[in-house]
């Protein structure tokens, strides 16, 4: 039986990364208190009977948010298992305040449960030279555990960490911390913090300054747009080459492949099933990449704490805490890490508002929608000089439009019902600016594409392989408005019409509440059964071709920017709420939101063009 | 004399004298636990305007407050002399 480690630490004091190292996996790490929001496993680098079981950040076992909550239960749950033999306590050397009293509570729980406690200072490479480096044997004295001096940044003192951890258990705990009362725990970390606590003024100098300007009142104010500005911008011009190239691979592939196939039904199958169903999802792999790339810097950097000190105030107009905005941000990667990063949120009425607002962020599988569309009826022309292009101005509209969305419907609802509950004030702390760690974060965003292409892609080839064979039988693809698809489309059709929208679109809408990102492989193999022609085109220009109105492509995207379509946020949704009477109310409101503003908008839109 | 940490101005240091009993119990543990001892340096870093949480560095990290958090934390100013430390 594997021998296991408990690894616990405060947020941010370099645990996640820690562990990536002695493991060699890649948890995500991110300069946010609070990122590990699971339970991590693995298997001691080159000892595959020594596990380490990563916790999330806490500062306490007494814990005051959910978050903390689950890392103190799961914590005092895997104490008491018998293969738990040690656990190894992270403290930041460079902030030693914030960590002793974690680290005293852990000694405290292994002196009384008889588990060893290893302890590890972390970020020792961030004293300057020659001003009096860390003293991890005075710590280890006074302590009476061994205190192992790391830095996860540049690898120094890992190996002598390994072989500890793969030697013997370690020292047993001084039973004199099992009577340690809370207050003499705190005087203890007082005294502790006093004598090895690092000259705090010359580490943080820098990050003063810089917080100087980030925080600042004007130009904290403008760089937090600029950073957004970047941010929705370069998911359009940084992705835009790769996107051409898998295009065009996908041209030339298709062109070249499907000759050579025997048999009309298979090449009808790959030519519009393949190509133009999967295919056409897999475009948007690289805007997924990028926004992950960038959400992620502004993670690792250690901007995301100041821009959430930034919105505080005005989000907190809006029924939300500055706290929101991680969760928030993250769910325009992605609603799903957006939902589990709300658990940073302690305020259980502010985390379940939170719950409203990030379904509507526009997420990156609203992305291929949006840019299918925008490319479709929106012209490149440049503006402000080259600068922004009308199309990139039209995806800010969208991203904008729906975090209004969200902050509106929170802002609604927090004044609408009122609460008794106790809120709690907002504490963060300000982590120190950091160059972020450039291999994790592009493994991460690399996982994620990957990800979206393995799970999203292998849905997006069941359902169109079904749209397929209902739309090409029984007529052998000779005519799509006679097939199978065609009937059923036609009977969802009145349900559309009123949006100005035809059958094949209806059905394409249908097949997004599974996940969005299906509406364009169901369009794709759509229009390809349809496309007498042998040779792969854009899909976009299918849709030029296929009459749709403009005031219908708008009540098109303001229904896609509203609806909540997709079946793993519903689920994710509900283990995180509690239940599945939140998630259900929130698709029946939002698809009845979705529908009425994106009538709305035909109607302004047919009046006005 | 004691003041509320809120009221520090920026740049200037103040030693935390003890915590509002209007505090719920967790949240003065937890304030207890970042470092906010009766007796510690706090030192207020940044005061953003329009009345956002601001920043103080107390324990050698830097933790942003909010204005209910603040006002209940009670200091007393130092004297310039005190500063040697």
């Amino acid at each position: 039986m594997p021998r296991e480690t408990l690894l616990v630490g405060s947020p941010n004091s370099g645990k996640s990364l820690l562990f990536n190292r002695l493991t060699g996996l890649s948890q995500k790490v991110a300069n946010f208190p609070g990122i590990t929001v699971r339970l991590g496993r693995g298997e001691l680098l080159g000892h595959a009977d020594e596990v380490l079981i990563d916790f999330p950040g806490t500062y306490s076992l007494a814990p005051i948010s959910g978050e903390e909550r689950i890392a103190s239960d799961g914590f005092q749950a895997a104490l008491a298992r018998a293969e738990v033999q040690r656990v190894l306590c992270v403290v930041d050397a460079t902030r030693l305040g914030k960590s002793l009293s974690l680290a005293l509570q852990m000694l405290r729980e292994g002196a009384r449960q008889g588990t060893d406690v290893l302890v590890v200072a972390t970020m020792t490479d961030a004293f300057p030279p020659g001003g009096g480096a860390f003293d991890a044997a005075g710590l280890s004295e006074a302590l009476g555990v061994p205190v192992f001096p790391v830095s996860g940044k540049t690898g120094a003192g890992l190996d002598t960490l390994r072989g500890a951890l793969a030697g013997a258990a370690g020292a047993p705990v001084p039973p004199r911390y099992a009577e340690l009362h809370d207050e003499a725990l705190q005087a203890e970390a007082q005294d502790l913090m006093a004598r090895f606590g690092a000259p705090g003024a010359l580490l943080l100098r820098g990050q003063t300054r810089l917080d100087g300007f980030f925080l600042h009142s004007l130009f904290g104010g403008l760089a937090f747009f600029a950073l957004m500005a970047v941010l929705f911008q370069s998911i359009f011009t940084w992705a835009a080459p790769a996107m051409d190239g898998i295009e065009a691979a996908l041209a030339w592939g298709a062109d070249g492949l499907v000759p050579l196939l025997p048999g009309t039904l298979l090449k009808d199958f790959v030519s519009d099933a393949l190509f133009g169903g999967v295919g056409a999802f897999l475009v948007f792999v690289p805007q997924i990449f990028v926004l992950t790339v960038i959400v992620g810097i502004m993670e690792d950097s250690g901007y995301m704490a100041r821009a959430a000190v930034i919105c505080h105030r005005p989000l907190r107009f809006f029924g939300l805490t500055g706290k929101s905005f991680v969760p928030m941000l993250s769910g325009v990667a992605c609603a799903i890490p957006g939902i589990y990063a709300a658990r940073v949120v302690e305020s259980p009425r502010k985390r379940w508002l939170t719950y409203l607002a990030v379904p509507l962020m526009p997420c990156s599988a609203r992305l291929p929608v949006y840019t299918l569309l925008i490319v479709a009826f929106i012209p490149a022309t440049p503006i402000l000089g080259g600068l922004l292009g009308l199309q990139g101005l039209a995806m800010v509209g969208l991203y904008l439009f729906g975090l209004l969305a969200g902050l509106v419907v929170t802002s609604l609802v927090s004044r609408v019902a009122p609460s008794e509950e106790d809120d709690l004030p907002f504490v963060l702390e300000m982590p120190p600016y950091r160059v972020p760690a450039w291999g994790p974060l592009l493994q991460m965003a690399l996982r994620r594409s990957k990800d979206f292409v393995t799970k999203a892609g292998a849905v997006i080839f069941a359902v169109t392989v079904v749209v397929w064979v209902l739309g090409y039988f029984p007529n052998g693809g000779k005519d799509l408005g006679a097939s199978w698809l065609g009937g059923l489309g036609h009977w969802v059709e009145p349900l559309f019409a009123p949006l100005g929208l035809d059958w094949r679109y209806g059905v394409a809408i249908l097949t997004s509440f599974l996940a969005r990102e299906v509406f364009v492989g169901t369009l794709g193999a759509i229009f390809g059964i349809e496309g007498a022609e042998e040779n792969f085109l854009p899909l976009a220009d299918h849709i030029q071709a296929s009459g749709m109105a403009l005031p219908s492509g708008l009540a098109l995207l303001v229904f896609f920017a509203l609806a909540l379509q997709c079946v793993s946020t519903v689920a994710v949704l509900a283990r995180e709420s509690g239940g599945w009477r939140l998630p259900l109310s929130m698709v029946a409101a939002y698809l009845v939101l979705a529908y009425g503003a994106a009538w709305v908008a035909f109607l302004f839109a047919s009046a006005l063009l | 004399m004691s003041q509320p940490l809120w009221a520090l101005p920026k740049g200037q240091r103040a030693r935390v004298r003890d915590l509002s009993e209007a505090l719920p119990a967790a949240q003065a543990q937890r304030l207890r636990e970042l470092g906010f001892l009766p007796g510690t340096l706090v030192e207020c870093i940044h005061r953003p305007a329009f009345g956002a949480p601001r920043v103080y560095l107390v324990a050698g990290a830097c933790f942003s407050l909010e204005r209910e958090m603040a006002r209940r934390i009670y200091t007393e100013p130092l004297e310039e002399s005190a500063h040697a430390s």
